[in-house]
């Protein structure tokens, strides 16, 4: 228990910002963060732990989004409960995603993927009778004033962010984040010890989406109006590798760490320089430099110093 | 009806024919090095930005801005291999190449705008007419140019030493090397010279199709999907399936909706993995 202090601290502290007199603007740029974090904390499952770099996680985040917005606006569902469907309507769709693709070593997996996240945009565009294509939905206003409106969602991400973070360090210390880890290291090695590596990258996949989806759907409601160049934006799945490559990749803290610094840097030059493009840019530019000379993230260099002194 | 069909099939060879040749560097890239070059239709679009600001601004002759923009992008493909590619591991390297091609497209997007723009030729813009088949004179020509391109690289791997070099290293790196191949000397030129062929494609592309920074990204997965139906390493194999997938993609856009035709670039990667990972012509099975 007395561990758990300086943790649970934090954590309160989270909790009562909204309850404070402080800007909206700030609790807005706080659950923006949140979400973002989700969606890093979900790819790093997949890519981080288990090896398989993921670059169409954006498709999760759109099934969970738009999960959400057809429940609502169709059967009128409230959107707590479809955010939690949306998520596992994205983990049941990476299951049959997974099937053909986790098969699949190193670059192959990634170029699958890559095209992944593309098609699932044209898919969700053309079939007009279920998605409302290009139109998109807009779902039903919320009954609330725009204060509480945003403090709910606020507490939504947050205690979405919490179960990510929790699963992700149960995991690291269970017999299934072992095995993934094995996988990520060497998959060949891993199935001949008698790891069944099918089932595991199955699990971590579906794992890895049902957070995307809880956030895209959790997303659409949030934003009250969703089509499917928002729901699948590449940018999303950008956002979340970037995120994890500079934290640290298969640790808990780094994409939360990763998340903080980049999501205040896009929203400071977003409001900076008016210029489209200019956050993707600096993203992109800092994934090469990070890639290139601390491939190991933030985290996992600080954990490095630690092993070294004895 | 029929001609609808006939037009359809050869609007279709003719933009295969630049798919190959785009795709053609892809796969000798893939094939040599393992490497899965995720920025190479950047490299393509940042050639047609080169050759269409030297026309539009200065008036440069497309053939020389060309040469001059071939010149440029094998220098920053030997470059970008020797200082920061071959820094990596292969599966790294896909995530770096994806970063530098987002990073390539944001940077033309900030400097160029996300304007469509064309490399408008007067003298291309016109068509022959044969049994009712309409064959535009700038997409015969890109055709004419890309499959001569592609034949150039066949004879160039055939029949000289180098070529004989980089199939070597594409069978046995180490079988290779202890021969006296200088391997690493091979991935640096094959590198560059990839992002030529890559570079020579997107002018034809610039010159039939209007493009934007952003239309990269859609030709990425068509690529790869060529790449690995028509086999890794097999220069006939990808041209194959470039013509199929232009094909295909030409007939399902004249009779279905051109907005579906991305779809059939992925069933075919996926199909291709599932059942046959090795593609059409490919030797190695993965």
């Amino acid at each position: 228990m007395r561990r758990l202090i300086p943790l649970l601290i934090p954590i309160l502290l989270l909790f009562l910002i909204p309850l404070l007199p402080v800007e909206l603007f700030y609790i807005d740029f706080l659950l923006l963060l949140y979400m973002y974090a989700i969606n890093a904390m979900g790819w790093n499952i997949l890519a981080g732990y288990t090896g398989y770099v993921s670059f169409g996680h954006a498709a999760f985040f759109g099934v969970g989004a738009y999960t959400t917005a057809i429940l609502m606006d169709k059967f009128g569902v409230s959107p707590f409960i479809t955010s939690i469907l949306g998520g596992l309507a994205a983990s049941i769709f990476a299951s049959l995603i997974g099937y053909p693709t986790l098969r699949l070593k190193g670059a192959y997996f990634a170029i699958t993927t890559l095209s992944f996240g593309f098609v699932m945009e044209i898919l969700f565009l053309n079939l007009e009778s279920i998605t409302g294509g290009a139109h998109g939905i807009s779902l039903p206003l919320p009954p609330w004033d725009i204060r509480t409106f945003k403090i709910i969602f606020y507490y939504a991400f947050l205690i979405s962010l919490l179960l990510v973070t929790y699963t992700t360090y149960k995991l690291e210390r269970s017999r299934l984040g072992l095995a993934l880890k094995c996988i990520r290291d060497n998959e060949l090695a891993a199935e001949s010890i008698g790891i069944p590596t099918t089932t595991m990258k199955m699990i971590a996949f579906m794992l890895s989406a049902l957070f995307l989806g809880i956030s895209g759907g959790l997303y659409s409601y949030y934003a009250t109006y969703i089509d499917p160049p928002t729901a699948f934006s590449p940018n999303i799945s950008m956002y979340a590798i970037v995120m994890t490559i500079l934290g640290g990749g298969g640790t808990v803290l780094g994409p939360i760490i990763g998340a903080i610094i980049l999501f205040t840097i896009s929203q400071f030059t977003r409001y900076t320089f008016t210029v489209p493009g200019i956050d993707l840019m600096i993203f992109s530019g800092v994934a090469i430099l990070v890639i290139l000379f601390m491939p190991e993230g933030i985290v996992g260099r600080l954990r490095e110093r630690e092993v070294e002194i004895p | 009806m029929f001609t609808i069909f006939l037009q359809s099939l050869a609007t279709g060879i003719l933009i295969g024919g630049v798919y190959a040749l785009m795709a053609s560097g892809l796969s000798l890239i893939f094939g040599v090095m393992d490497i899965a070059n995720a920025a190479h239709a950047s490299f393509a679009v940042l050639s047609a930005y080169i050759v269409y600001w030297f026309y539009v601004k200065y008036g440069v002759n497309p053939i020389l801005g060309s040469i001059f923009s071939i010149v440029l992008l094998f220098i920053i493909g030997v470059a970008l291999y020797r200082f920061v590619v071959s820094r990596v591991s292969e599966l790294m390297a896909f995530t770096l190449l994806f970063m530098i091609s987002m990073f390539m497209e944001n940077t033309m997007v900030f400097t160029w705008t996300n304007l469509y723009r064309r490399i408008v030729i007067k003298a291309l813009s016109r068509s022959f007419e044969i049994c009712g088949v309409y064959l535009p004179l700038d997409r015969l020509v890109a055709f004419a140019i890309a499959i001569g391109a592609v034949g150039l690289l066949a004879y160039i791997l055939k029949y000289t030493y180098f070529g004989k070099a980089v199939r070597a290293t594409m069978q046995n790196i180490e079988a290779a090397s202890l021969m006296g191949i200088d391997v690493k000397r091979i991935y640096i030129i094959t590198f560059g010279l990839g992002i030529v062929l890559a570079g020579i494609a997107g002018v034809m592309l610039g010159i039939i199709y209007p493009f934007y920074p952003a239309v990269a990204a859609s030709w990425i997965g068509l690529l790869f999907a060529i790449v690995v139906f028509g086999g890794l390493g097999s220069l006939t194999g990808t041209l194959l399936a470039s013509l199929i997938l232009g094909v295909a993609n030409s007939l399902v856009s004249t009779y279905y909706s051109s907005s579906w035709a991305p779809m059939i670039a992925f069933l075919v990667l996926i199909i291709t993995l599932w059942i046959r990972p090795s593609g059409l012509f490919g030797r190695i099975l993965r």
